[in-house]
């Protein structure tokens, strides 16, 4: 039996179980509520899971490079802050504005890329650990918001902006649009430039990554360059669907990325974990998160779900590569 | 000769040049302050005020020098907090000794959950800790639903400037001291060190790494829980998530204090160093009218500039070391 | 007949499949320096174990410790009888105290209570005045040479009343001076009646400190000698039955061109190296030999870019260079073959195709500059059926191949940068006689070929009959050029070790 299992958890057997949890999930939630498995679920999945999987490919990135971003959540805040202050500011209550909005836009996605980079920059060149630098970031980060929003949320957007978040493009959700772009993006980067290979191999081995003559400094700026940018996307999907931007939100998120970034099959020490394998996690919380909204579990306990099957997942992994 | 190399030994440490910041800062704050500062009743109330958060310093320095992290400290902190609370409101028996031995139990039992998933889980202690935060903080803000605490008997209500003096300094000494002997003059306190320096040769010798993993989870959930005490004091309020987040302080402070992320340095002055500059930091800015709002930038943004400084010198001692000097004839 | 510290009488041992000890017979005598050799694999390692008490063989084999018979040791009777191991990686404790890593028993002896500062640097104190060396008490080990570190390695085993010293490859990383401490500390030792296992595969050196010496290959034990003057055992004859066939090797050398590829002027880098100068000729094969000399590889760095020299010149085909990082090395045609393969040299845990197309990435792109993956598929195709690099596919994870596979992998991925001179440190570390064949011959083509290769190697053998040329390092300098083709190969030798 443990012999069919560890079979199971090869390299393809790895998306296979991941199916097979899904189909497990799926079945078993809609045990509870037969409409579940139907297209007007399928269409809300596909307006609430690109946060959770936008936000978590920005983990992943870090993670495959042999770090970790926990700078993610605070930093789509500060970028929902700015854009909000900026669309209530120039944009008067109730109008719209296709320019400003883009810009705003535009202003949120950079600021969120710049914070990438500057994580890149200080853990490249000083040398010094992902966790404390997107730690140290992410108190900034928050420091920041707090400091120009005074404590206060911003609210109220203009319907091109909302349209971000809960328009559709022909039949498709908008923000799937975005996520599915942002994926493919992401497969591209690492299954077809130099950068994909180089951050894999760098992950499992940095040391002798640099002596192949790869610009170790280049790379990992890249690599939370990367991160920032795709957190900025998150923040205009997140901060459109919320329809408010303040400090301190979503901060139950970070965990959550993590947990589907593991189970997903993305090892937290680097070099191993397939953008497949992340997807199906994404799906498989996404219908436990159904699930347990379905069966009125409460948020906190959500939470501490979430943080048990995270640990499965770690010890599953464990298992597996000790095998 | 000799005399050059003692030199370098403490101008060369890192807590060498913490100090120097701190005392940078402090007649910074001195001056912006016309003095306020460096009153004895502000520096008193300053080391008071971030106590709490000295005590648990001393629990995350522990763990780092360990090798690992852990990010549930604040948890341990709240959560055996708030079971005092509630044995305080609800039971006759309460008094400051049976009080702080349930949370100190409590903080050591949440701690030595942490320790076993630590030791046979084989991953990062951060994910694991991370996942431990989110059930400790699940479970709390589920089972208390965010109610809040407070009126508590008069032993524990009545502040005086003694008793808060006792009770915060005295046990934020009581913690550092217990945490240097214990370093310095135990055997386990040792054995914390080889692990964090060589995990492997800490096997080869025979040492049982299941004990010091118990030890240093069971240590930090201690430390959290007597923070949480302090804590509990000064506010008078149990509140679930009041403390919620506030982990990077504490790390900052071990951080800055010179220990070592990747584990087997770190010593207890340099953390004690690292909380007052935190805390001067904080109460500076706030002597000098800045607003909360701002603190946490401005920490985060010192945080990161001292990581730049810290990891440059680090950077230039390896090329140092493995470059400098003359080759002799 | 002298008294007997340990027998191993009919020592057999299965590890899953592998029958890893075949019937071994082999006893120490108290007070010896008894040397174990063979090739990686051999059983040497699995021997040691066994008389440490780390595994148990298998059933019908008998050990007799001290005059007790057993069928195992178990690490508590080990450790009674005073065995100690000193593993190659050393197994301290960077971030401590020289005196408390040596001293470090006291912490796990449950005997001892607590922690006293002063009886630590006493003890250290005391075992290292034994050794008549001194070292900084108070600094970290992480601070010193690898040689002092050796020496506190040492220190700890003999601080704990150490009987039967057991070295594993105790000098792979030591100077010649160096290399001599350690050898005067082994015959005090011996003085003082410690018995002393070392396993090596440095056949000068186990000539030079053995009392006696066991040959083991493929898990049985081949001979014991007496190495005295009767017996007169040589390199030759030991690596002969190290690696049983005798391969005729004999100096083919090519021919090398007229111009000169590589010329570096009075190149010096702190107390790494000084004033280094020497020339290259296309197509040339020049060694570079130190017999345990670190500077070379500080000096292969600073070639490659890696570690910026003080001062002096570089001049590649004429042009002067200077080099910012390994990438302008690679433009200018240098590549370099770490040291250490599994550390430096390739990503393990990933696959045969990104480990050799690494370097190169950026060559194979297409229009869009999208990596061109079938170009790619097939340069690694190429490559593998090239270098005969069995039991490789692309998609195949390096960890599954042999060590001399993947050192193949190596070197194809440098080949693929086209280089023009390529420089190899310690090219078959840990590599066993066939494969090392294999590696040589490789060698030989490509200086057929033009291009230059510079070997920096320990192995009198590997140098003497790749390299026609060979500069002889010593303590960072360059002590002389040598022309091994006109030396026999003992006189080769003879110059070598008269030098240090």
């Amino acid at each position: 039996m443990t012999e069919k299992l560890k079979k199971l958890t090869t390299a393809n057997g790895d998306n296979l179980l991941l199916l097979l949890i899904l189909a497990i999930a799926v079945t078993l939630v809609s045990m509870k509520q037969a409409s579940f498995f139907s297209f007007g679920t399928l269409e809300s999945i596909c307006y609430q899971l690109p946060e959770m999987g936008l936000l978590t490919m920005a983990m992943m990135v870090a993670m495959l490079s042999g770090g970790i971003n926990l700078s993610i959540i605070a930093s789509a805040n500060l970028s929902g802050i700015l854009m909000a202050l900026i669309m209530t500011t120039y944009i008067p209550k109730g109008e719209d504005n296709a320019v400003i909005v883009l810009g705003a836009v535009a202003v949120g996605i950079l600021v969120s890329t710049l914070a990438g980079f500057v994580n890149g920059v200080i853990i490249s060149c000083f040398k010094i650990p992902a966790m404390l630098v997107t730690l140290g970031m992410q108190m900034l980060l928050n420091g920041a918001c707090l400091t120009i929003t005074k404590g206060a949320t911003i609210s109220g957007y203009p319907a091109t902006f909302k349209f971000l978040g809960n328009g559709k493009l022909g039949f498709i959700p908008m923000p799937f649009v975005i996520f599915l772009a942002t994926l493919i993006l992401l497969i591209v980067l690492l299954k077809n430039t130099p950068f994909g290979p180089r951050v894999y191999l760098y992950g499992s081995n940095d040391t002798a990554t640099g002596f192949s003559g790869v610009d170790e400094k280049a790379l990992l700026i890249k690599t939370y360059t990367l991160s920032g940018f795709i957190v900025g996307l998150a923040a205009v999907v997140l901060t459109s669907r919320f329809n408010s931007a303040a400090a301190g939100y979503a901060e139950s998120f970070l965990m959550q990325s993590i947990l589907i970034a593991v189970l997903g099959g993305i090892s937290p020490n680097g070099g191993k974990g397939k953008v497949s394998g992340m997807v199906l996690g994404v799906i498989i919380i996404q219908v436990v998160a159904s699930g347990l909204n379905i069966l009125r579990i409460s948020s906190y306990l959500t939470t501490a779900v979430y943080g048990i099957i995270l640990l499965a997942a770690v010890a599953f992994r464990s298992y597996k590569s000790s095998s | 000769m000799l005399s050059k190399l003692k030199n370098s030994k403490i101008t060369g440490t890192h807590e060498f040049y913490m100090v120097i910041a701190l005392a940078a800062l402090a007649v910074f704050f001195g001056i912006g302050t016309k003095g306020l500062f460096l009153s004895g009743s502000n520096l008193l109330n300053m080391v008071i005020s971030y106590s709490y958060l000295g005590i648990m310093a001393m629990g995350m320095l522990v763990v780092i020098i360990s090798g690992g992290i852990d990010m549930t400290i604040m948890l341990s902190a709240t959560i055996s907090q708030y079971v005092m609370a509630l044995f305080m409101l609800n039971s006759g028996m309460a008094n400051w000794a049976t009080a702080i031995l349930l949370s100190l139990a409590v903080g050591i039992v949440l701690g030595l959950l942490n320790a076993v998933l630590v030791h046979y889980l084989k991953a990062p202690t951060l994910i694991i800790t991370i996942a431990t935060m989110s059930v400790y903080f699940g479970l709390l803000m589920y089972f208390t639903k965010g109610v809040r605490l407070f009126s508590f008997p008069e032993w524990f209500s009545g502040k005086s400037d003694g008793k808060t003096f006792a009770v915060a300094i005295g046990l934020l000494a009581a913690a550092v001291i217990v945490t240097f002997v214990i370093m310095k003059f135990t055997k386990m306190g040792r054995k914390v060190y080889a692990i964090g320096g060589n995990l492997e040769g800490a096997k080869r010798v025979g040492i049982n790494i299941l004990l010091v993993h118990l030890f240093v989870y069971g240590f930090v959930g201690a430390m959290g829980a007597l923070g949480g005490v302090v804590h509990l004091y000064l506010v008078q309020q149990a509140a679930p998530n009041a403390l919620y987040g506030g982990e990077m302080d504490v790390i900052a402070m071990a951080v800055l204090g010179g220990v070592n992320l990747a584990g087997g340095k770190g010593t207890v002055g340099g953390t004690i160093i690292g909380m007052l500059l935190v805390a001067t930091l904080s109460n500076g800015l706030l002597l000098l009218g800045v607003s909360s709002y701002w603190q946490d930038f401005f920490i985060g943004a010192v945080i990161l500039v001292s990581f730049c400084f810290s990891g440059w010198r680090a950077i230039k001692n390896r090329e140092k070391e493995s470059k400098g000097g003359k080759l002799d004839d | 007949m002298a008294e007997k510290f340990i027998e191993l009488h009919h020592v057999n041992k299965h590890y899953g499949g592998v029958h890893a000890l075949k019937d071994i017979d082999f006893d120490l005598n108290k007070g010896e320096v008894h040397c174990l050799v063979g090739k990686n694999g051999c059983g040497k390692s699995t021997m040691i174990k066994v008389i440490s008490g780390v595994i148990k063989p298998d059933e019908g084999s008998e050990i007799v410790l001290c005059g007790k018979r057993m069928k195992s040791v178990s690490p508590q009777i080990s450790m009674e009888s005073g065995v100690r191991v000193i593993y190659q990686d050393l197994s301290l404790f960077p971030n401590l105290s020289v005196a408390e890593n040596i001293a470090f028993n006291q912490h796990t002896d449950k005997t001892v209570k607590g922690v006293n500062w002063k009886r630590i640097n006493e003890t250290a104190k005391n075992t290292l005045d034994m050794m008549h060396i001194s070292l900084d008490l108070t600094a970290d080990v992480s601070a010193l040479s690898i040689a002092d570190r050796q020496l506190v390695a040492i220190a700890r085993a003999l601080a704990t009343n150490a009987k039967l010293l057991i070295m594993d490859e105790p000098t792979s990383s030591l100077t010649r001076k160096e290399v001599d401490v350690l050898f005067a500390i082994v015959r005090k030792l011996k003085e003082q009646g410690i018995t002393v296992i070392f396993v090596s595969h440095k056949t000068d050196e186990i000539l030079e400190i053995a009392d006696r010496i066991t040959v083991v290959r493929d898990g049985v034990k081949i001979a014991t000698y007496e190495n005295n003057a009767e017996n007169e055992i040589d390199g030759n004859k030991l690596a002969e039955m190290i690696s049983g066939h005798s391969i005729e090797y004999k100096q083919d050398f090519v021919k090398p061109g007229e111009e000169t590829v590589l010329e570096v002027k009075n190149l010096s880098s702190g107390k790494q190296y000084k004033d280094i100068s020497f020339s290259l000729k296309k197509g040339e094969v020049l060694g570079i030999i130190g017999l345990l000399g670190a500077g070379r590889t500080e000096l292969a760095l600073s070639l490659f870019g890696m570690n910026k020299p003080d001062s002096g010149e570089i001049y590649v085909k004429g042009e002067k260079v200077v080099f910012k990082s390994n990438r302008d090395a690679i433009k200018k045609h240098i590549a370099y073959l770490p040291e250490d393969r599994l550390l430096q040299g390739l990503v393990v845990e990933q696959n045969v195709e990104d480990n050799m197309s690494v370097t190169v990435l950026d060559r194979i792109k297409s229009a869009l500059g999208l990596i061109d993956l079938k170009k790619r598929r097939d340069m690694t195709e190429n490559w593998i059926g090239k270098l005969d690099i069995k039991s490789a596919k692309p998609g195949v994870s390096a960890s599954t191949m042999s060590g001399g596979n993947q050192q193949k992998i190596v070197v194809a991925k440098w080949l693929a940068t086209d280089p023009e001179i390529l420089i190899l440190d310690q090219p078959t570390n840990g590599i066993d006689v066939a494969a090392k064949d294999a590696i040589y011959k490789v060698i030989r083509s490509l200086a057929e070929s033009g291009i230059s290769v510079i070997i920096i190697s320990d192995e009198i053998p590997e140098i003497y009959y790749n390299c026609p040329r060979a500069i002889l390092m010593h303590k960072g300098r360059v002590k002389s050029e040598i022309d091994c083709a006109s030396m026999s190969e003992k006189e080769f030798s003879e110059v070598i070790v008269n030098a240090q």
